[in-house]
């Protein structure tokens, strides 16, 4: 036999012998997954507790946030190699790269979520280009700050006092019932702010350039009081 | 092994193919032009990350082809005589071929990539904000060394076949695939006894159906970048260094 097609064979050979031992370890690996656990494809590491919350990436996979008693970061799996966190004091950063979908689609995405943050201390959330979902916050003040091609949406929270600052060509958006003592908005540039499914007692308006902010019927209701005073106020 | 004789071998190449290489450059231009006026004309359809999808359509369809005519000698019997006669080891031609198709193909074709990228960028970044490609985002770059496992297959597949070699060699590579997918998927159900695996990846890991959704089962981190070193660094190699056994064995 020439010892080309004899080096092909032990090639060969060596592919399956690899392929039986990743079958073995692979068993091992399914072993480990609780079938049962509605989190079986992630991943969970608690981590220490943080104030500011820094994300950037991309908008493939959503990323929520909960409101939570301990503070932990759950991973899709195989999403894992994309995710890279830092530590800077109080802030936690967590870049989530991965391939861009587009915008208008983005607010649509059905994937599951790439990354779930629970966390019971934040204060602060920065999102540039990528997809968060901000869930079940109650009595807590939020500064949400949105850039580039961001996506934010919140559902089913209660905050004291609510602020979102947009610019670029970022939006956010409301989902189930949500409910903003004091909401200040500051949005910029080509952002777009869908005001639907939010209560508000006060709300302070700052929109410039040729940022647009979409108002349902429920929520311009509430911007004229039985009295016809207006309950929204430009800021300075 | 002698260093100036790889260099006449491609010296040799380069001026008698020289016209061909720049035609073939300008239509890879064409042909990545086309590709991007494509998906930006249809965006909708071809929506996520379309330029690393151009890029890696262009750098197999056109490194294939051009790796494919390194040996191309050999589909005529003389020329095959003559290719052998050249005064030079098997290992000189074989690491000839090789830079010429692996390593300074890769350069022409980032640079004509490039050029028909800024292209495109510039006619879609105001409405789209494009921005070029970033090879070093999501480690993407590391499909690179999957071209060059692809160069030492059609490599090999050059000095194994006589005539139609590129073609023979992807109908070759395509039964492989097709047979290492059954094989592995039939090794990790015998060997984990899960029925229900719907994919698997040779050497990394697959998933199987748990009440209508898909489980991922993958292989722990420092195993899979051995797995990947293996793939990605040793394969090529292997593959390289049978091409030179398959050539040295036709010089007898």
């Amino acid at each position: 036999m020439k010892q080309s097609n004899i080096a092909l064979l032990l090639l060969a050979l060596v592919l399956t012998a690899g392929m039986v031992t990743t079958g073995f370890i692979l068993k091992k690996e399914a072993a480990k997954i609780d079938l049962n656990d509605p989190l079986r494809n992630y991943e969970t590491s608690n981590i220490p507790a943080f104030k500011v919350l820094k994300i950037s990436g991309s908008n493939g996979y959503p990323i929520d946030i909960q409101q939570d008693s301990s503070t932990s970061l759950t991973v899709l799996r195989r999403r894992k190699s994309f995710l890279k966190t830092k530590r800077l004091g109080d802030t936690l950063e967590i870049i989530f790269s991965g391939a861009n979908i587009p915008l208008e689609q983005a607010e649509k995405n059905t994937t599951p979520a790439g990354i779930i943050i629970k966390t019971n201390s934040v204060a602060k959330i920065t999102n540039q280009n990528t997809f968060v979902r901000i869930m079940h916050f109650q009595k807590t003040n939020l500064d949400l700050e949105l850039t580039g091609q961001a996506v934010a949406n919140i559902s089913n929270c209660q905050f004291p006092v609510l602020n979102i600052r947009a610019a670029e060509q970022s939006r956010f958006n409301f989902d189930g019932k949500n409910m903003a003592e004091n909401f200040n908005l500051n949005l910029q540039n080509a952002t777009v702010g869908f005001l639907k499914n939010i209560h508000f007692s006060a709300l302070k308006h700052q929109v410039g350039d040729s940022a647009v902010v979409v108002l349902s019927n429920q929520t311009l209701t509430q911007l004229f009081n039985r009295q016809g005073q207006m309950s929204a106020q430009p800021t300075e | 092994m002698k260093l100036i004789n790889v260099s006449l071998l491609l010296k040799r190449q380069l001026k008698e193919h020289y016209q061909l290489y720049l035609l073939g450059s300008v239509a890879l231009f064409g042909l990545l032009s086309l590709l991007f006026l494509l998906v930006h004309q249809w965006r909708d359809s071809f929506a996520g990350a379309v330029q690393n999808g151009v890029f890696l359509i262009g750098l197999f369809l056109s490194g294939g082809i051009f790796t494919a005519t390194m040996f191309q000698e050999f589909s005529v019997p003389a020329k095959g005589i003559w290719l052998l006669g050249i005064p030079a080891t098997a290992a000189e031609k074989v690491i000839a071929a090789i830079f010429l198709s692996g390593f300074a193909f890769l350069v022409v074709y980032l640079s004509i990539f490039y050029l028909a990228d800024w292209l495109f960028v510039w006619l879609t970044y105001k409405e789209y904000s494009t921005t070029p490609l970033n090879l070093f985002r999501n480690g993407f770059y590391w499909l690179i060394f999957t071209y060059f496992l692809f160069n030492g297959i059609i490599l090999l597949g050059s000095v194994y076949f006589y005539k139609l070699s590129f073609i023979k060699t992807l109908l070759a590579l395509l039964l492989v695939l097709i047979s290492l997918n059954y094989l592995n998927n039939f090794l990790m159900m015998v060997i984990s006894g899960i029925e229900n695996i719907n994919s698997s990846t040779p050497l990394s890991g697959f998933q199987f159906e748990h009440q209508g959704e898909n489980v991922y089962v993958t292989l722990p981190e420092s195993l899979d970048n051995l797995s990947n070193f293996f793939v990605r660094f040793v394969l090529p190699v292997v593959f390289w260094g049978i091409t030179w056994l398959r050539f040295r064995e036709k010089e007898i």
